[in-house]
């Protein structure tokens, strides 16, 4: 019976000879030179036999026979492997779907082996036997090539075992081999990556640069590295191009690197660094207004002592003073934001501080349901507890205005083991943490809104609503209390906030709210501030709370004025921010002249930590800039009791 | 050398095995060419590469001085002992020419 027939060979004198040799028993006879081109040739031509060689360029025998296996028209066909290789060593040629072996050997003995598996393939149609390759008699030597092939095992062991993905492609961009990675990185099997197009793999916009570097490196052959990222399924990725220069072809291979946890990581570093920029531009801006509002404060207060509440400026006074009081909480968020704002850290309990703040919250909106199921035994949390208040507001005003139409707020608090922590794109330091999460019923939020949340100045509130600090400075605290917060939510499904602060083993310390009226008070306070208005106001609130003032504008005049007025000065009130010689080193220095010193420090910003620092060393008390006169005249009244 | 009786040992017509030659010389003598310049540059492994592809052609085609010639280039260039080679190459190169000669004394 006359046969359809492919041989499929790398060498010329073989394929002459094949062909040679079926065309003179009447069988039509098609050649390919690898393993690529006979698949190109099958999607037009439907073969009966087909001899194929195991070694070859661009896809070798056993995928070729595994792929030929895989096409349904193609399943009946009869596969013959043709090679040197079944010489030297036994080959399993059943298990990738060939039905016979020849050994190569001189051709007399081929023809001779060629015809009888054509025989033999007339009466098998396709049925598998038992593996015996033919031939293995007369081949003229033996034991030649086997070392050559456990170098090339030893090959495929070591691009099996590379942690980046590598292909071979043909100059035109057809994939002939591909390594473990590549196939799991990609998520197509080897069958159906073989022979594909390349850039195929790749985005539409992608295609055009990459065939583009195709051809650049045919031209050049200089290796290119594109360092995109591209998108391969799902994964961002480098590619790594180099010319293969053979003595028969041309290939190049691309390594594949997936970039994707690296290009996040320099996203997220990206984005702490502008969010430590933004941080200290805020907290500069803070301190600044601080300042500012110190001096309206401060002289607001002045007046009001002088005035009745039948004055016609009273109520106008209050007003300023509400003002500045407005005007100290956003001051408060951006501090809070920057990380600059945390002084009075003590262990708290976070149950109690979030039943005080969902009540106050909640009587101002009815509409909302607010659950609790809060953890018994709860550890504490060493923290500021002003700042957690304003982190709750934070938290709970969001999502209020998430919930418009009224809905249903959960709180939920839990003791966690930092293992548990599954955080994205930080690992949590050891130990244990309190969890609070706060979900609401809200509009929730799409993923572009999620990834902008906690920048400063980002609000989806209209405008006049929303200042865009909220949660910016939600974030610079909980940073600053070296705790983590992450956030969950959906478009049309709410959202979910997490805020995971580090336990303490302490137990918890309750606040006294001293609410002492303003009276006359008796002693002399040394006032060291480098901003004249700022000395100006203060000096004259001291004055009516009854002190006697001796003024510094600077931190050499302030030690001068201590040296010689030691026994008589009571307390220093601390400004810590000064040019040449800042409150930190003033402390130091007055500590140094007199240990038994008193000193409140003053600020409206503080450098990262150092007035906690100034504080770790013995000082005795933090005023936060604004003050009023009552808080003052109770801060210095805590000090000096 | 006698195409002819080649021919019949190989149960070949004479104007398929000259087509066989043919084929092989057109493959074989750069591979001859590039096994050389590998020698000069000392790239024992390209050279290995270059003399394991003339030793198989050759063997199938009966062409055993070739063959025993080629894979002694193979087995030298692995061990990295190039310099054991020239005489091999000489045969190589010789009986090429005579392959050459014999192909053109047919036409």
């Amino acid at each position: 019976m006359k046969k359809k027939i492919l041989v499929v060979d790398n060498h010329p004198v073989v394929l002459k000879f094949m062909s040679q040799l079926l065309e003179k028993e009447g069988h039509q006879a098609l050649t390919a030179e690898d393993g690529l081109s006979a698949l190109e040739i099958l999607k037009t031509f439907t073969p009966d036999v087909i001899f194929i060689d195991l070694i070859m360029p661009h896809i070798g025998g056993e995928k070729l026979c595994q792929i030929i296996r895989k096409v349904p028209s193609l399943k009946e066909v009869y596969l013959i492997i043709l090679s040197a290789i079944a010489a030297e060593q036994e080959i399993d040629y059943a298990s990738f779907g060939a039905n016979a072996c020849i050994a190569k050997g001189s051709l007399d003995k081929m023809a001779k082996h060629v015809l009888a598996a054509l025989e033999q393939a007339n009466q098998e149609t396709g049925v598998l036997h038992p593996p015996k390759t033919i031939g293995i008699e007369d081949v003229y030597a033996r034991n030649i090539t086997s070392e050559l092939l456990s170098v090339k095992k030893h090959f495929e062991i070591i691009l099996n075992s590379m942690a980046e993905g590598i292909l071979e492609i043909t100059p035109e961009g057809k994939i002939v081999y591909t390594n473990p990675k590549a196939i799991s990185l990609i998520n197509q099997t080897e069958d159906q990556l073989l022979a594909l197009d390349f850039t195929g793999l790749f985005l539409e916009s992608d295609r055009q640069g990459i065939k583009d570097h195709l051809m650049e490196i045919h031209l050049t052959l200089q290796p290119i590295a594109v360092n995109g990222p591209l998108m391969l399924n799902g994964k961002q990725v480098a590619l790594h191009l180099l010319p293969v220069i053979d003595e028969s072809q041309r290939s190049i291979i691309v390594i594949l690197t997936d970039v994707s946890e690296q290009k996040r990581m320099e996203a997220q570093l990206i984005q702490a660094q502008k969010m430590e920029a933004i941080g200290t531009l805020a907290g500069g801006i803070a301190h600044d207004f601080n300042n500012l509002l110190m001096v309206v404060q401060g002289n607001v207060s002045l007046m009001l002592l002088d005035v009745n509440s039948a004055h016609p400026h009273y109520e106008m006074l209050r007003m300023i003073e509400k003002q500045v009081l407005s005007g100290s909480k956003l001051t408060a968020q951006l501090l809070g934001y920057a990380r600059k704002g945390r002084y009075a850290l003590r262990p708290i309990y976070l149950n109690q501080l979030v039943t005080d703040t969902s009540e106050a919250f909640g009587r101002t909106r009815k509409n909302i349901t607010i659950h609790q199921d809060l953890a018994k035994n709860l550890f504490t949390c060493e923290a500021d507890q002003g700042q957690i208040e304003q982190v709750l507001m934070n938290l709970f005003v969001n999502a209020a205005d998430a919930m418009p139409e009224g809905g249903d707020f959960f709180l939920r608090t839990a003791n966690v083991n930092f293992s548990e922590i599954k955080g994205r794109g930080y690992i949590p330091k050891p130990g244990e943490y309190v969890l609070l999460t706060v979900t609401d019923t809200g509009v929730g939020m799409d993923s572009k809104t999620i990834d902008r949340i906690f920048d400063p100045f980002f609000t989806t509130k209209e405008l006049g609503r929303g200042t865009g600090l909220g949660l910016a400075s939600t974030y610079g605290i909980v940073k600053g209390h070296g705790g983590y917060i992450e956030v969950e939510s959906e478009k049309g499904r709410g959202s979910t906030f997490k805020l995971y602060l580090p336990a303490s083993g302490k137990p918890a310390q309750q606040t006294v709210k001293s609410s002492a009226p303003i009276s006359k008070a008796i002693g002399t306070v040394l006032l060291v501030d480098d901003e004249e208005v700022i000395l100006d106001v203060s000096e004259k609130v001291l004055k009516v709370l009854g002190y006697k003032v001796l003024v510094a504008r600077g931190g050499v005049e302030a030690i001068e004025i201590f040296k010689k007025h030691q026994d008589s000065i009571d307390l220093v009130l601390l400004d810590i921010i000064m040019p040449h010689m800042g409150g930190g080193e003033v402390f130091d220095r007055l500590k140094e002249v007199s240990p038994e010193v008193k000193v409140l420090l003053s600020s409206g910003y503080s450098i990262d930590g150092e007035a906690s620092k100034i504080m770790a060393r013995g000082c005795d008390g933090f005023i936060q800039k604004p003050f009023d006169i009552m808080q003052l005249s109770q801060s210095i009244r805590a000090i000096l009791r | 050398m006698n195409l002819g009786e080649l021919a019949s040992d190989l149960k070949l017509e004479e104007e398929e095995l000259s087509e066989l030659f043919d084929l092989f010389l057109k493959t074989a003598s750069p591979e001859l060419i590039e096994l050389q310049s590998a020698l000069i540059g000392k790239n024992a492994w390209s050279a290995e590469r270059m003399a394991h592809s003339i030793k198989g052609a050759a063997g199938i085609l009966g062409l055993m001085e070739i063959h025993d010639a080629a894979k002694r280039i193979e087995m030298a260039a692995r061990m990295n002992r190039l310099e054991e080679v020239e005489v091999d190459l000489r045969v190589i190169k010789k009986k090429l020419e005579t392959i050459d000669e014999a192909l053109k004394g047919r036409s």
